[in-house]
């Protein structure tokens, strides 16, 4: 371990930067993720009707519901991705849509693509930068690298991080999009949409164990999906219907 | 700010590398253009203005037909959502694009100057006519790619695209082929110093508002 001399003025700055920062947050920090009163209407159709979600750090929520009931549409809310008509979504106390919320946030759908002529390793960097930005520790290289390398290794992509993306068989291409959520910080929520649909028993075994210990709020029509997790929320129709364990 | 915008556009280069045959096509385009353009008016007195007067036609109708779907595509291949998450300003994600038009664009531009020779052997390509190309290069990369993310949500956007370039780049076109035209002809500084500060004066307009649009093109 190495040691480095006490630099007084400037230590002092960063820990007020860092209070000042804290301050900014809403009073429901630590919560990871806050719906309150969502209200989306699109078209003539109210898809969200006034719904209220809480997601605590380590949380693993389902959420089921018949095709419609509003789940697609509350996970693009709670990234940020929709605004509501009414209502306000807090990610770690921040509003969704702030560079600094998506900085905690990974989101991968089943919808989601790959870019066929990038690699693994191009898209993993760029997102493993990102979610370093303005952190000293990992903005080195060899930090995003080793970055790189243990989402790879999570989600046993490992021999595959250099093939083009269009080359990769669409489990594998999965995997990939998981290893790209999942590489928002530890202490981030990733928001998945049917994102684990496709995968094969044992593809689905390695990503429950590389999510192990992290905040998850995923839409599923598997229960056995939901059985992973620790409590359900079911929609139906814009409307929380029922919550279970 | 700057660094986001360093590791978005280097990605967005490495993107342009792998489908680099966009480039030949935007190239194709230009070229066959150029080529109808200069055989149809061959006979013009003013050679200067004709070859001004195609190589900017050639160009915008590269970058109409070549960068229309620069965000369409991200769409189509089911990227975009993920883009739009990255902890990045909105306006890096926007101007990396953008950068990488213009590499794209500046590539067709090179390989179309050479034939400013045959249509005009006495033309001097010096650095005021080398001005116009950067600014005028910068200026339609950056005006289509902010069109293909204000296009991008819309229906039939991608269609739109081309019809929506032509109005929004027009000071730049009038200005580059005027000035382009004078400087490539050895014209006095002071017949295409305002041209080049009209594109300058542009380009940074859009710089702008693209900054200002970037949220609420590619935001909630």
């Amino acid at each position: 371990m190495s040691w480095r001399p006490l630099r007084p003025r400037r230590d002092v700055a960063r820990l007020a930067q860092r209070i000042g920062k804290l301050s900014d947050l809403d009073s429901t920090w630590p919560l990871v993720l806050r719906l309150e009163g969502v209200h989306v209407k699109l078209g003539a159709h109210h898809v969200l009707r006034g719904v209220d979600l809480s997601v605590a750090p380590g949380e693993r929520v389902a959420l089921m519901g018949p095709n419609g009931a509003g789940k697609t549409t509350l996970l693009r809310v709670a990234a940020g991705l929709l605004r509501p008509d009414r209502g306000r979504t807090l990610v770690a106390g921040q509003a969704a849509d702030q560079a600094a919320a998506r900085a905690r946030l990974g989101w991968a759908s089943a919808s989601d693509g790959l870019d066929a002529r990038l690699s693994a390793r191009d898209v993993l960097s760029l997102w493993a930068r990102a979610y370093a930005a303005g952190s000293e520790r990992v903005s080195e290289r060899a930090a995003i690298a080793a970055r790189v390398d243990a989402a790879a290794a999570a989600f046993a992509i490992v021999e595959h991080l250099d093939a083009p993306a269009g080359t990769l068989s669409l489990g594998l291409q999965r995997r990939v999009i998981l290893a790209r959520a999942s590489l928002a910080g530890a202490g981030g929520l990733l928001l998945f949409d049917e994102a684990l649909a496709g995968l094969d028993a044992a593809a689905s075994e390695v990503a429950w164990r590389a999510l192990a210990g992290r905040t998850l709020l995923l839409a599923t029509h598997d229960a056995a999906v939901a059985a992973q997790c620790d409590r359900t929320v079911r929609l139906n129709e814009g409307l929380l219907a029922a919550e279970g364990v | 700010m700057w660094r986001d915008l360093m590791a978005l556009t280097r990605l967005e280069v490495a993107r342009e590398w792998r489908h680099r045959e966009r480039a030949w096509v935007a190239l194709l385009t230009a070229l066959l253009t150029a080529s109808v353009g200069l055989i149809a008016f061959h006979e013009q007195a003013d050679e200067a203005a004709l070859l001004s007067a195609t190589l900017w036609v050639s160009l915008v109708f590269a970058a109409s037909v070549s960068l229309a779907r620069s965000f369409g595509a991200e769409r189509d291949e089911g990227t975009l959502d993920a883009l739009r998450l990255l902890p990045y300003e909105r306006a890096s994600l926007l101007w990396a694009k953008a950068s990488a038009a213009a590499l794209r664009m500046a590539f067709v531009a090179a390989l179309l100057l050479p034939l400013s020779w045959l249509a005009l052997p006495s033309a001097r390509v010096g650095p005021a006519a080398l001005a116009f190309v950067a600014l005028g290069v910068a200026g339609l990369a950056l005006a289509a790619v902010t069109l293909s993310a204000v296009a991008v949500h819309a229906r039939a956007g991608d269609s739109l695209l081309p019809l929506l370039l032509l109005p929004l780049a027009a000071p730049l076109i009038i200005s580059a082929v005027h000035g382009f035209a004078h400087a490539v002809a050895g014209a006095p500084a002071s017949e295409w110093r305002g041209p080049l500060l009209v594109l300058a004066g542009y380009d940074l307009s859009l710089l702008a508002a693209s900054a200002l649009l970037a949220e609420s093109t590619l935001g909630a």
